[in-house]
């Protein structure tokens, strides 16, 4: 790592590191294969992965762990098993699930799920979108990302009758997180 | 760190040799690689050169962060890079960053322009420039765009031979180190980094944002002499539009001030 390094995550990307180069070297030399390593995180370091969802790739990047969020394979499995692969998947005339709205729902439950949440199924939806539900109790809840429209999100709670569907703006994210959190 | 309290401090001389003002918004999906031109060419006159640049990941401060929480993000493995561009005026002193969820300006010190002041300058340039990003998105119909984040970092070089001549020296610079007994090992140490974060309060005590404030060793590349590269950034958003840029700016002097020592701030020429 070298000071314009730390700039270019830390900060919005300043332009003046060309006027000054690193004094030290120092933490680059610590990163020996110290045994003590498996015992910390360094969170500022991204690892990247490579996952396959419904015999498609995407690309994983990961900061802050050395493991996976305990939804995250329950999540991969889910969406595999119910992809979409061909027209027709639903035996009428639904699209195949799209990999890029996959990946803008993926990365919506990265935002709102905390790491021990629990997981949601994955639907894959006639036009190509898909959907993330939980149903626990009285509560149902859903991200629904839809092809070509913006994601959207409902909750209902059969007990107090309370109903929400909104867009999902980042305002939302938080709301969406205490329903989760309160299944 | 909240509103109250403190008076913002301010500097004749202050070692800031860069600020940035970023606003990250929601993706606008229209937005395509032909929509850097078309901006440049409404643009071209005050920046004519321009440099690209991978895109920055969407970033955003959330108050249950903690040092440890996960941070994952998903892309196609094929999947078009996307893009950032950068507009530079023809001094290098000012730039404007574009990319489908950010417009960012930088100013940047070069050789005899004094830091123009936020009130003053930096904040009522932003405002124009991006006013004109407004403008060009309106005109082609690129969709609403709605601010999910906002940002404010200085960058602050404090060069050796004034107030302090070798990197060792932190204590003199910086009020978060105070010099321990030196023993023989591990010995006096070479140079220090430092990293910490911070929350940051609006005036109804709510949590707005964080504050990160980054120190590292460097060298001047113009003359080898040593120096801290000293950057806060605060990030955050609260109420519409960029009403965090003040809440920011205020967190950021008042840190930068607190952070460091009365004597570094008799040579900056505390106003």
């Amino acid at each position: 790592m070298n000071s314009a390094l730390a700039i270019e995550n830390w900060g919005a990307t300043a332009y003046a590191p060309q006027v000054r180069k690193p004094k030290s070297r120092t933490v680059e030399t610590v990163s020996m294969d110290a045994f003590a390593r498996r015992e910390r995180v360094a969170y500022s370091v991204p690892r990247v992965m490579q996952i396959s969802v419904g015999s498609q790739e995407i690309k994983l990047t990961i900061e802050g762990s050395t493991t996976t969020p305990l939804w995250f394979q329950p999540v991969i499995d889910s969406m595999s098993e119910r992809w979409g692969a061909l027209a027709g998947w639903d035996s009428y005339d639904a699209r195949p699930t799209d990999l890029d709205h996959a990946i803008k729902l993926l990365n919506y439950l990265s935002q709102i799920l905390p790491d021990k949440a629990v997981a949601p199924i994955i639907t894959p939806l006639a036009d190509g979108g898909l959907q993330a539900e939980w149903h626990h109790g009285d509560k149902d809840i859903e991200v629904v990302v839809p092809f070509g429209e913006p994601a959207r999100y409902y909750y209902f709670d059969a007990e107090t009758d309370l109903e929400e569907e909104e867009e999902l703006e980042d305002r939302h994210i938080e709301t969406v997180r205490n329903h989760i959190n309160s299944l | 760190m909240s509103k109250q309290g403190q008076a913002c401090p301010s500097f004749e001389n202050p070692p800031v040799i860069e600020t940035v003002l970023s606003v990250q918004f929601e993706a606008l999906q229209a937005f395509s690689t032909v929509h850097f031109g078309l901006f440049w060419e409404k643009v071209r006159n005050r920046f004519p050169e321009t440099k690209d640049h991978p895109a920055l990941p969407p970033t955003i401060e959330r108050q249950q962060d903690s040092t440890l929480a996960a941070r994952i993000r998903f892309e196609a493995m094929d999947s078009f890079t996307p893009q950032r561009l950068w507009l530079l005026n023809k001094k290098n002193t000012e730039m404007v960053q574009l990319q489908n969820d950010r417009f960012i300006k930088n100013w940047r010190c070069t050789d005899g322009n004094k830091y123009p002041r936020y009130a003053a300058s930096i904040k009522p340039a932003f405002e124009s420039d991006y006013a004109e990003f407004i403008r060009f998105v309106a005109d082609q119909g690129l969709g609403e765009i709605k601010i999910n984040q906002c940002e404010v970092t200085y960058v602050n070089h404090i060069v050796a031979g004034e107030g302090w001549n070798d990197l060792d020296e932190v204590a003199k610079i910086f009020s978060i180190w105070k010099q321990a007994e030196i023993v023989e090992f591990p010995g006096q140490a070479e140079d220090y980094a430092w990293r910490s974060r911070y929350p940051i309060f609006d005036s109804k005590n709510e949590w707005v944002g964080r504050l990160h404030a980054d120190i590292q060793p460097a060298l001047s590349i113009n003359d080898n002499k040593p120096m801290y590269v000293m950057t806060l950034t605060a990030r955050g958003m609260c109420g519409n539009d960029f009403d965090f840029f003040d809440i920011g700016h205020e967190a950021i002097v008042k840190s930068f001030k607190n952070l460091t020592t009365p004597n570094m701030w008799k040579i900056w020429k505390e106003i």
